[in-house]
């Protein structure tokens, strides 16, 4: 086998810690959830002078910055759920083609999160718009995950674009037999 | 002309492998671009359709399962149900049965449990014996039984969809989970007997006590939760978060499944499966609104009273609808899809919601098992390497099996509505 080129190997561990900064901010946001409720409800219990009444609210906003991050992943393990009944009947030159459109819908949509996502921020901050409850929350910081998830997946999708384009290989890049709508990464390593 | 083009993009799209979320979304963008709306009103539409407590019990759940996956909970219900079913015949296959049973009271996802129950239980049957078809048939088909008992995701997105109270839709599922838990334990005993499958050694008194008891801390999760939610303690949000911390805890400390150091790759993981959902949801309500908005559900209520429909007959087009639909669909885009142009067909019909959410996600069990995109049917194919075709075979007498359950919950509404009858009054 050919030795990789330095770019390319560069590339490649851009995209490795890319991936790893992904993963471990979702990891420790999920983990302030699960924590952040928990502490509600043994405050409530335990310690009521202690307690704590905005666990909810808190939990929606870090929850759903967790899902626009983790999105960018969804798209690099092609692990969103999509009809692919009619794919499974093309030969692969015509997936390829199905797919390289399906990147251009995709960037498109997604340009609309990030540059409408990014305005509804700005009108947020213009207006110092805040959550009704009493936490008064700035409601930009969580409008600021749509846009960034927006730009995550665009950025993928052009990455995913360049390979079907450019470094198409119908081996390993065609629709397969395996939906791999459900934690993908959990059929690639068996539970012992 | 303009509904023309629409449906013709939206069935495109969703031929052209488009994920649903940019379908639901790309339509959605054209519906305000050409009704002249301002595009932004659809970001902010999003995000705001996000922002719901009830919903984010979604990702605490899929985390909780996710833990108890791989912490080594399966195992532990395999090893319990052995102890106590091993001197009968076929009890492998009943085995299969009953820990699938109580691993959905533990994972709210049909395929999770497919997935924990089968890779340990295809190698042990195919070592006693047990043709493979057979062997394959029952664990795919009792996966199935995850989605209505709870804690089931399904129905938690159905009450999102459809305002339903959950802790009614989680109760409503439980004796229609049993009924199915409990014929196919049926069947199994019959065919167990007619084909003389193996038994296992029996094994002594207090071996099986031993195994009972290190299932006992599997079995905290459905009991934080349903003591949780029945009990008034808690929102259905904060027993999932609080079934999260069970998990990881029994995980990390009694199984010792995986190490501590892996706690934020699983979590990653589960937050990947739940984002799956959610983004769909997300691009589905501000589509559903507008569905809503665009009178199609009157229409449709009104085409109904025209029939004549009595909600027997309503109720038999619905189930068949759903069947066909459930060839092309998974659960998730489903419910989404349809539901928001039925919720508001269901009560001028004489269709009580609740009782409608339980036929709903039997009838999407249903779709998982049945070809062509039951997703049962592919992740057994691929842990064991067998052909889908074979897979098929197996699975046949339970999809059969299966139907029968559904005709019994759609037309004795007792059976779902006794339970949260009882328990939150009519």
């Amino acid at each position: 086998m050919m030795q990789p080129a330095p770019g390319l190997r560069v590339l490649a561990r851009v995209s490795g810690v890319w991936d790893w900064v992904e993963r471990t901010l979702v990891g420790i946001l999920g983990a302030a959830a699960m924590l952040i409720a928990a502490v509600q409800v043994f405050g409530r219990y335990i310690a009521p002078g202690e307690a704590i009444t905005w666990a909810e609210e808190v939990i929606v906003y870090i929850a759903v910055w967790a899902v626009m991050i983790i999105a960018s992943q969804l798209v690099r393990m092609d692990a969103m759920v999509r009809p692919d009944l009619v794919l499974r009947l093309l030969p692969p030159g015509a997936q390829r083609w199905v797919e390289m459109f399906n990147c251009l819908v995709a960037m498109v949509f997604t340009f609309g999160m990030l540059w409408y996502g990014w305005r509804v921020v700005g009108t947020a901050i213009l207006l110092n718009q805040t959550s009704s409850s009493d936490l008064q929350f700035p409601l930009w910081i969580y409008y600021s995950s749509l846009p960034v998830g927006g730009a995550l997946m665009l950025a993928r999708y052009v990455i995913r674009l360049v390979r079907y384009a450019c470094f198409f290989d119908p081996q390993t890049m065609t629709v397969g037999h395996l939906p791999a709508h459900e934690a993908p990464a959990e059929l690639a390593q068996p539970i012992e | 002309m303009w509904t023309l083009g629409f449906l013709l993009l939206f069935f495109g799209l969703l031929a052209a492998g488009m994920p649903i979320f940019l379908v639901l979304g790309t339509c959605a963008a054209v519906l305000y671009f050409v009704s002249g709306q301002p595009v932004i009103g659809l970001a902010q539409n999003m995000i705001d359709q996000l922002n719901s407590t009830t919903l984010m019990a979604l990702p605490l759940f899929v985390m909780a399962a996710a833990f108890m996956r791989r912490g080594g909970v399966a195992k532990a219900l395999v090893d319990l149900c052995v102890a106590w079913l091993g001197p009968i015949k076929g009890s492998l296959g009943l085995v299969a049965v009953v820990s699938c049973a109580l691993f959905a009271a533990i994972s709210g996802s049909s395929v999770a449990t497919a997935l924990a129950m089968g890779t340990i239980l295809l190698p042990a049957m195919l070592e006693r014996g047990y043709p493979r078809g057979f062997a394959l048939g029952v664990l795919g088909a009792s996966g199935t039984i995850g989605v209505v008992i709870p804690p089931s995701l399904a129905l938690i997105l159905y009450g999102i969809v459809t305002e339903q109270s959950v802790p009614r839709l989680f109760l409503a599922g439980i004796l229609p989970g049993l009924l199915q838990a409990a014929a196919f334990f049926l069947w199994v005993l019959y065919y167990a007997r007619r084909k003389d499958f193996p038994a296992e050694p029996a094994m002594p008194m207090g071996q099986r006590w031993r195994m009972t008891l290190h299932a006992v801390p599997a079995m905290l999760v459905p009991a934080v939760v349903l003591g949780g939610i029945y009990g008034g303690f808690m929102t259905v949000t904060e027993s999932a978060a609080m079934a999260a911390v069970t998990a990881l805890l029994v995980s990390l400390f009694v199984y010792r499944g995986f190490p501590w150091t892996r706690v934020l790759d699983v979590i990653a993981e589960a937050f990947g499966s739940a984002g799956v959902i959610m983004l769909i949801i997300a691009t589905a309500l501000v589509f559903g609104h507008w569905m809503t908005g665009s009178g199609a559900p009157a229409q449709l209520v009104q085409w109904a009273a025209r029939q004549n429909f009595g909600t027997w007959q309503f109720l038999l087009v619905m189930n068949i609808l759903l069947l066909v639909i459930g060839c092309f669909l998974e659960v998730v885009g489903t419910l989404l899809l349809v539901m928001p142009i039925l919720a508001p067909v269901l009560a001028p019909l004489g269709v009580n919601a609740v009782h409608f959410g339980i036929i709903f996600t039997h009838n999407m069990e249903v779709g998982l098992v049945h070809p062509p995109v039951g997703l049962n049917l592919y992740v057994l194919s691929t842990i064991s390497d067998a052909p889908i075709g074979e897979v098929i075979r197996g699975i046949l007498p339970f999809l059969i099996i299966l139907l029968l359950v559904l005709a019994v919950i759609t037309y004795w509404p007792p059976l779902t509505m006794w339970l949260p009858d009882l328990v939150f009054g009519p």
